[in-house]
């Protein structure tokens, strides 16, 4: 029975992995979120019979009980960090600025692709002198007309990613910063399936969160949840970090406390994972989260709103890592708690 | 003709010195029906003869590194993470938070470059390059005995990056190294006028034991030592060279000064043929490679392909640079031979 119950999980992981895969590799800049929008209509169209997309880019799927009094608003965001043309310069080379939080440690040499009428392969240059307020030079190997016909100012360039997958459950890839929350969201309606539920249950996927969160704040306005809870990444333990900071790769959700968010969701939260035996960390914040919780709590008249995250190492660069298996007891937890919301 | 489909392979050979096994490998398969002798020296050179139309005045060998710049495994420590010590020229600037391969006896395992994330990092720390020796591999291991089965103290890694081609221009990992390879192949195909020696050397980034070795073994009466050479942005008005004016020639790195003669007359037999070739504009710029070559007494000269960001995850080189190159080094060799 153990082998078997076994190789059933293994499987599952590997469908987790494939399915996050295919979500990193579609790109999703912030406002520019198409690319990814389309993937994820797929991966939803199973799961739910009403899934809609607004005018910033956010899309949404409604599951449960339609009209109930209860409305949770589940939230991960669409976009990844990237970079965004400010110019192409008459000497071939494209003028770049960040598009959301790129560390610029990791851009001198880093392969990219910029979005523009066709995705055309660059690299950022290694600049002559160290000085972080320069503009960021991309080199595409294109003469300045083939360039001025395929690129333009505004145009959302993505880090080069490559989907990998590591020892273990952990996996690696660019765009993980939140394509793990998306998948935790789907993961999370899969395993609702099926389920009686007293609650409506919208899946808000969001854009823009990297670069203020107008998405969520859009959506949460829409929705008009009753309760929120916004499914993001936040840093695992790794060698550079202060441990105070940090869930661990394997460790489970980490369940956000912090002034912003509503203690009473917090502690159910973690009531609920005790009680399932789900493993889970705390994630102890003194204000704003940076994460779509904080728009959500104050849309409207305030939606009480909890937070959870999938630790991850390395994050905003083409690096990032994550362990599957948080994902699936994020869904997990997820799922158990919308079975428990009753009018 | 460069062979761009073979280019594109021996890039994606990962080959960091001590370990070109596999780009010696595929070198090899390579030269077996073009090359009339072919042997592989202790330190794992590849010697290559090719007889040409007549016997030479003076023996020219041209030469070019296999392996690239990347790291070893020093220490796998007990929370699964793995500490590296640097091989070769990597620019500083650009090492942390990158995509990476380990090869390890059991075969290549992706990894990442660990990188402090960015909303941690103090005001000093933003921005700054992190030194190489506080930089570590994550290969998803949770503690050190996962670690310890996957890789071991010596595995070599690299940075993991695509290819891309354009028109004009060719993009890739490793690229700096086996541009100036596929140039000495693309030449082999031809019949020289004379008879030529080719070596595709190890080492090339730590020391340039690889040369040194094979110079002391072939016994040339002059050296040309294809390469790389660091080119400027189209915006920096004071590069020493530049993409797509041709193959660039050393008169000077720092610790080596170039046969004046070899220069002038290569510069010459470039003008002579219309072959586009540049004057490195720099006496900086590693010298081992130089210094090995002529270590023997002979003359050596350094031509290298103008290369974007050399050692960076991606480096950037124009097609007719590299084709310009083979062409140049067919014509200098043949022009030495000659002892013109």
């Amino acid at each position: 029975m153990q082998a078997a119950s076994g190789g059933r999980k293994e499987i599952r992981m590997e469908q987790l992995r494939e399915q996050i895969f295919r979500l990193c590799a579609a790109p999703g800049l912030p406002g520019d979120e198409r690319g990814v929008a389309a993937v994820l209509a797929r991966e939803l169209a199973p799961l739910s019979g009403r899934v809609e997309t607004d005018e910033l880019g956010n899309v949404y799927a409604w599951l449960g009980e339609s009209g109930a009094k209860e409305r949770v608003l589940l939230d991960a965001h669409l976009d990844q960090i990237g970079l965004i043309v400010t110019r192409v310069g008459e000497d071939g080379l494209v003028r770049a600025d960040r598009c959301g939080g790129a560390d610029r440690r990791v851009l001198p040499g880093a392969p990219v692709v910029i979005y523009g009428a066709e995705p055309i392969p660059g690299a950022v240059a290694v600049p002559e002198k160290e000085d972080n307020d320069a503009p960021l030079l991309i080199e595409t190997g294109l003469d300045q007309e083939a360039l001025s016909r395929l690129v333009g100012p505004g145009d959302r360039i993505a880090l080069w990613q490559r989907p990998a997958a590591l020892l273990g459950s952990r996996v690696s890839c660019a765009a993980l910063d939140d394509r793990a929350g998306c998948a935790v969201l789907l993961r999370c309606a899969e395993l609702l399936q099926g389920e009686e539920l007293s609650c409506e249950v919208v899946l808000q996927f969001s854009a823009l969160e990297e670069i203020g969160g107008q998405g969520a704040r859009a959506g949460a306005y829409r929705v008009r949840p009753t309760r929120a809870i916004a499914v993001d990444v936040s840093f695992a333990a790794q060698p550079d970090v202060p441990p105070e900071k940090c869930g661990a790769l394997g460790g489970g959700p980490m369940i956000g406390f912090s002034p912003v968010l509503d203690g009473a969701m917090c502690r159910a939260l973690r009531a609920l994972a005790e009680r399932l035996s789900i493993p889970y960390t705390c994630e102890v914040m003194g204000g704003e989260t940076s994460t779509d919780s904080d728009p959500i709590a104050v849309s409207r008249s305030g939606v009480r709103t909890a937070l959870l995250s999938v630790p991850l190492r390395y994050m905003h660069t083409p690096a990032e890592v994550i362990d599957l298996r948080d994902v699936e007891h994020t869904a997990q937890l997820l799922a158990a708690y919308l079975k428990g919301v009753r009018e | 003709m460069i062979d761009w489909n073979l280019l594109r392979e021996l890039c994606a050979i990962p080959g960091v010195s001590g370990d070109e096994d596999r780009v010696r490998d595929r070198i090899l398969r390579e030269l077996a029906p073009v090359a009339d002798e072919v042997r592989v020296t202790p330190l794992g050179c590849i010697v290559a003869g090719k007889c040409g139309r007549e016997r030479p005045r003076v023996r020219v060998m041209l030469c070019a590194h296999m392996d690239e710049p990347g790291f070893l495994v020093t220490r796998v420590c007990d929370d699964g993470t793995v500490k590296l010590a640097p091989a070769g020229e990597l620019p500083a600037v650009s090492l942390c938070g990158r995509p990476a391969l380990v090869c390890t006896a059991a075969g290549d395992l992706p990894g990442v470059i660990g990188a402090k994330p960015i909303h941690l990092l103090s005001a000093e720390e933003r921005g700054k390059p992190v030194p190489a020796k506080d930089l570590y591999l994550d290969i998803g291991a949770l503690s050190g005995e996962e670690a310890r089965r996957a890789v071991r103290p010596g595995d070599r890694v690299v940075f993991d990056a695509p290819w891309s081609e354009t028109e004009k221009t060719v993009s890739g990992r490793a690229l700096a190294g086996r541009a100036a390879c596929a140039a000495l192949l693309s030449l082999l195909r031809e019949q020289p006028a004379f008879d030529l020696t080719v070596a595709f050397t190890t080492l090339g980034e730590t020391g340039a034991g690889g040369i040194r070795t094979a110079a002391s073994d072939v016994q040339p009466g002059a050296v040309l030592v294809a390469g790389a050479a660091g080119a400027g942005s189209p915006a920096d008005k004071e590069a020493p060279c530049r993409l797509g004016e041709g193959p660039a020639l050393s008169f000077m790195e720092s610790g080596v000064v170039y046969d004046r003669g070899l220069y002038r007359g290569v510069l010459e037999t470039a003008r002579r043929l219309e072959i586009p070739c540049q004057e490195r504009l720099a006496a900086d710029g590693g010298a081992a490679a130089g210094r090995a070559a002529s270590h023997t007494g002979v003359r050596a000269l350094a031509v290298g392909v103008p290369c974007r960001n050399p050692g960076a995850p991606v480096s950037l080189m124009a097609k007719a640079d590299i084709a310009n190159m083979a062409r140049l080094l067919a014509a200098a060799a043949e022009a030495v031979a000659s002892g013109g």
